[in-house]
């Protein structure tokens, strides 16, 4: 009998706690609808960056492809003579396999490498989720 | 009827608990004899979750292990990245800048709490109270909130690297952690009114899965386990790494060994935690954060064991290296798996209903049992 009362006793309790939360506002975003602020920092799909001429920043080190542990990015180089700088003629990542440690981007030398905000990518088949170049450089 | 049960007892029955229960955390599948109610005999059944972490390790740099070493125990995979670093840098004498051990401290504890958050609510959930697991992670979320402004991921943070750490704090970290600590303190009250304090709680945990000291130590229990049975048994004090000699920090303790022993410990923990994340603010000073390193490291040829004391125990990392960029031989003693071995002992004699209970309260986490 004793233990009835002390059993609702902490339920009531427990209950006082949870009752004072009816009055502050939630901390539950509503997601689609609302969307969470995003670190800049943020670690999300990558992308490809051009420097002030317009033209692709990359020259193909392919540092990033060799720092890669789950070996996602592979492209292919040629040599621009009129240039006299190298070019990527393919460049695709598969983010299929990527898991967003960031090593690339730290290592790209040129820092055309970047992250970007979106943490919504998804397909729906792993042939989509193999971006090339069109699509990675912005 | 009843004479033949005199005569030769109840059927001994098999019973299949998991890969896919809500209540084994992951895919652990325990296969339960029993006798009626009574367990006699229990194995877990482990490999459900194995990815070939050590051979994977083998073929990738020493860098590169750091991001691998997110997947062990993922709830808390800061106190990864301090074990899979600590090999390597004793191995080529590298001395981590001040700022960089501190911050490596702060993230340590960070991820301490934000583990024992988990370990609460879903213990309550496992219990039968479930409101507990909603507080939890919102407080979880606040220390998610950190870790992404500080190194852009919420869950596989690879922050860590070889001589320090990859990104300084953004400017209103410090500020963030000193107010959530504020925020913090007066929680934990809160839980212990929803939790520890509560009859009906304290009446499925206390005098449940006893373990005696002997026993702790024979099983190579680490971590909370232990120390709920009584050994003081603390890496962070025992065998100091890093900076954390130059903290004033208590180790909690248990009795009795029981469930609610060991989750008291874990409550316990979490307080001290914040002290040392307090300390640790005093401490930072502008500098470096990373020594000069160069970016695919060569750890000169030789055999190392680190350890670290991860939420759930003692963690450790034996490397061998052969002078190149790759590990000859990276082996993981996960704390998880170990402390799981003793289930086998513990829920003898024990009634199927406190199978659970007795689970939840060794707080193992799939992803490092089963590498
Ligand atoms: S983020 Fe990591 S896994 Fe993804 S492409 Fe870069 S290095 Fe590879
Ligand atoms: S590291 Fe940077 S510059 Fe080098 S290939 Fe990769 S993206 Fe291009």
């Amino acid at each position: 009998m004793i233990k009835i009362f002390k059993y609702t006793w902490a339920i009531l309790k427990g209950m006082g706690i949870t009752f004072k939360y009816f009055f502050i506002r939630p901390v539950t975003v509503q997601y689609p609808k609302e969307k969470v602020k995003i670190s800049s920092r943020w670690r999300g799909t990558l992308k490809q960056l051009r420097n002030e001429k317009g033209e692709e920043a990359c020259d193909g080190c392919r540092i990033c492809e060799k720092i890669c542990p789950v070996n996602c990015i592979s492209m292919e180089v040629y040599k621009d003579e009129k240039k006299n700088r190298r070019f990527t003629s393919s460049y695709v990542v598969n983010f299929g396999r990527c898991m967003f440690c960031g090593l690339c981007v730290e290592a790209c030398p040129k820092k055309c490498l970047v992250h970007t905000p979106d943490f919504e990518f998804c397909a729906y088949d792993r042939e989509s989720l193999i971006l090339a170049k069109d699509k990675i450089l912005r | 009827m009843t004479e033949q049960i005199k005569n030769t007892g109840f059927e001994e029955m098999t019973l299949n608990m998991g890969p896919q229960h809500p209540s084994t955390h992951g895919v652990l599948h325990l296969l339960l004899k029993m006798d009626g109610e009574v367990i006699t005999e229990a194995r877990p059944d482990i490999g459900y979750l194995h990815r070939g972490m050590e051979k994977l390790a083998e073929k990738r740099t020493w860098g590169a292990n750091i991001a691998l070493s997110d997947r062990w125990d993922y709830i808390a995979s800061m106190s990864n990245n301090f074990a899979a670093v600590l090999g390597p840098e004793k191995l080529m004498n590298i001395t981590v800048p001040k700022r960089a051990e501190y911050i490596r401290v702060i993230m340590a504890e960070l991820n301490r709490i934000a583990s024992h958050l988990i370990f609460f609510g879903t213990y309550g959930i496992d219990i039968g109270a479930f409101t507990p697991f909603f507080y939890a992670f919102r407080e979880r979320e606040m220390i998610l909130d950190l870790y992404e402004s500080v190194c852009g991921a919420r869950l596989t943070y690879n922050y860590f690297r070889i001589g320090g750490v990859s990104a300084d704090l953004p400017a209103d970290f410090v500020p963030g952690v000193k107010s959530f600590i504020d925020y913090f303190r007066p929680k934990l009250k809160e839980y212990d009114t929803l939790l520890s304090t509560n009859p009906i709680f304290m009446d499925r945990t206390v005098g449940v899965g006893n373990i005696s000291k002997e026993e702790a130590i024979d099983w190579a229990l680490s971590g909370p386990n232990i120390r709920a049975s009584g050994v003081n048994f603390d890496i962070r004090k025992d065998d100091a790494y890093s900076v954390y000699n130059e903290f004033d920090f208590n180790i909690p303790t248990g009795k009795n060994g029981d469930c609610f022993d060991r989750y008291m410990v874990r409550m316990n923990e979490m307080k001290e935690s914040a002290r040392i994340i307090e300390q640790a603010i005093e401490k930072l000073e502008p500098g470096d954060i990373i020594a000069k390193v160069a970016k695919v490291v060569r750890p000169p040829a030789g055999e190392i064991y680190t350890h670290v004391e991860a939420p759930k125990g003692e963690l450790g990392v034996y490397c061998i290296s052969d002078g190149s960029t790759l590990p000859y031989r990276y082996k993981v003693r996960g704390p998880s798996f170990v402390n799981l071995a003793i289930l086998q002992k513990m829920l003898k004699g024990l009634k199927i209903a406190d199978v659970v209970a007795v689970l939840g309260s060794i707080d193992i986490v799939l992803g490092e049992v089963d590498r």
